[in-house]
């Protein structure tokens, strides 16, 4: 096994934030299909909040942050098979607010799959499905609703789902993960008092803080043509002849089950 | 942090506090406020007698409430600072009662008025004003209150007779960036 560290890409992560005009309701702010992208910043006090408060004349505002961050997972070599895989996100204060982690793998920040992160982003196509009620939740890979966020390094363990995002996702592999509040943003429940949960995270940064995914692979000599040579196919070569009986349309076992490989 | 422990800052311009966790800053009343100030002020003193001003903040209401020939002028103020800068400005002014705390709090102790102008921050008993506000009226008392709705509704629920429509220019701000802003008007 072999491991590969995946510094986040710089202009495809930040904070987006939907701030509730004065009608709108703790539902219109996290449905809201765009936000305001917060100012690019090495450290962010809030950039993952619920907040409800209420300011003049007794009026109720709500106020949603959520962060997000694009793997580029190009740098795996080919053939690579992806076994286990870290998120790594630097806390700052805010210590114990609750979180949850979501990824998906096909899409990518900025509209259509922009070079840059953009407002949209806030209910990004990338996550429709990780946002609608119908199966909301269902690809959550960690949460801090389990746990607290440190002052350093947070490590967050990529469920099968994760990994599988990444071993799935179309050419160059990729990886996106969100941070949303877990308790109101999440579980869609509106604040029902005055509250700021919020976590504050570090971005981006030329030093050692920034937003990492370390992952752990093989190479899958499965994963081999038959019509090109590579060594990893010279020291298998019965896994190459058990490709070839398939091709021919053969009863023989799977190759990933001579190869041991599930 | 409840705002009434908050440190605030007064300007010219604005009174307004930094969140030092967040460093937002947080304008919560700023002089682009002036024309709807004497809107407020003009339309609960239209028919003179004792007024009722819940909430000080930079004055501004106060001023007009002033210039209108009333009876009395009673001032409840919650945040202690503002509550500073309301005795100082209550000097050599003659019946002014200045009253520290929390509107809903001391209630009981207010007496009843011919028109009230509700303009607060904060307030977390705002949800009660519209079941007290009867108690606090004269027979027609006229009241007004501040309103965040870019409609002919309000966040306080009451139900107004009227709006009157004010054109206004907002200065950068998280509590009203709209550019009209709708009075409610009530005669009770």
């Amino acid at each position: 096994m072999a491991e590969i560290t995946i510094n986040v890409t710089s202009n495809r992560q930040g904070s987006i934030v939907k701030n509730g005009g004065a009608s709108e309701d703790w539902d219109d702010v996290i449905n809201a299909s765009s936000g305001t992208t917060v100012s690019s910043s090495v450290t962010q006090s809030t950039p993952v909040r619920a907040r409800r408060a209420t300011d003049r004349g007794g009026n109720t505002s709500f106020n949603c942050s959520r962060s997000f961050f694009y793997f580029d997972c190009s740098s795996l070599p080919a053939g690579a098979v992806v076994s286990a895989g870290t998120f790594t996100v630097n806390g700052v204060s805010n210590a114990g607010v609750n979180s949850v982690v979501m990824t998906e793998s096909n899409g990518a920040f900025g509209t259509n799959g922009g070079s840059a992160l953009t407002t949209g982003d806030y209910d990004t196509a990338a996550f429709e499905n990780q946002f609608s009620d119908t199966i909301r939740g269902s690809d959550t890979i960690f949460a801090w609703n389990s746990g607290t966020q440190n002052s350093g390094e947070n490590d967050f363990q990529l469920n099968a789902t994760g990994i599988n995002k990444i071993n799935n996702s179309s050419s160059p592999k990729k990886l996106n993960v969100a941070l949303v509040n877990y308790n109101y943003d999440y579980s869609e429940t509106s604040p029902s008092s005055s509250l700021d949960a919020r976590n504050g995270i570090y971005f981006f940064t030329s030093g050692g803080f920034m937003p990492k995914l370390t992952l752990v692979y093989e190479i899958s000599s499965y994963a081999n043509t038959i019509n090109g040579v590579t060594p990893a196919m010279a020291s298998s070569f019965d896994v190459w002849q058990v490709n070839q009986v398939n091709l021919k349309g053969e009863d023989t076992p799977a190759a990933s089950a001579v190869n041991g490989i599930e | 942090m409840e705002f009434i422990n908050r440190n605030l800052t007064f300007t010219e311009n604005s009174i307004y506090y930094i969140d030092q966790e967040t460093e937002e800053t947080h304008y919560i009343m700023m002089d682009w406020e002036q024309t709807i100030m004497k809107a407020h002020a003009d339309y609960i003193c239209s028919k003179g007698g004792d007024i009722l001003e819940i909430g000080f903040g930079m004055g501004i209401s106060a001023d007009f409430i002033q210039a209108n020939n009333i009876n009395s002028h009673t001032i409840v103020e919650y945040h202690p600072e503002i509550y500073n800068k309301a005795l100082a400005w209550a000097e050599n002014k003659p019946k002014v009662n200045i009253v520290l705390g929390d509107w809903y709090q001391v209630r009981n102790h207010l007496l009843t008025y011919d028109g009230i102008f509700y303009d607060t921050w904060g307030d977390e008993n705002a949800k009660h004003l519209k079941q007290v506000m009867p108690y606090l009226m004269k027979k027609n008392g006229l009241a007004t209150w501040w309103n965040s709705y870019l409609t002919e509704d309000n966040q306080l629920k009451i139900e107004a007779d009227s709006y009157e429509v004010i054109p206004v220019t907002p200065d950068s701000n998280l509590y009203f960036n709209h550019t009209e802003y709708y009075l409610p008007k009530k005669q009770y």
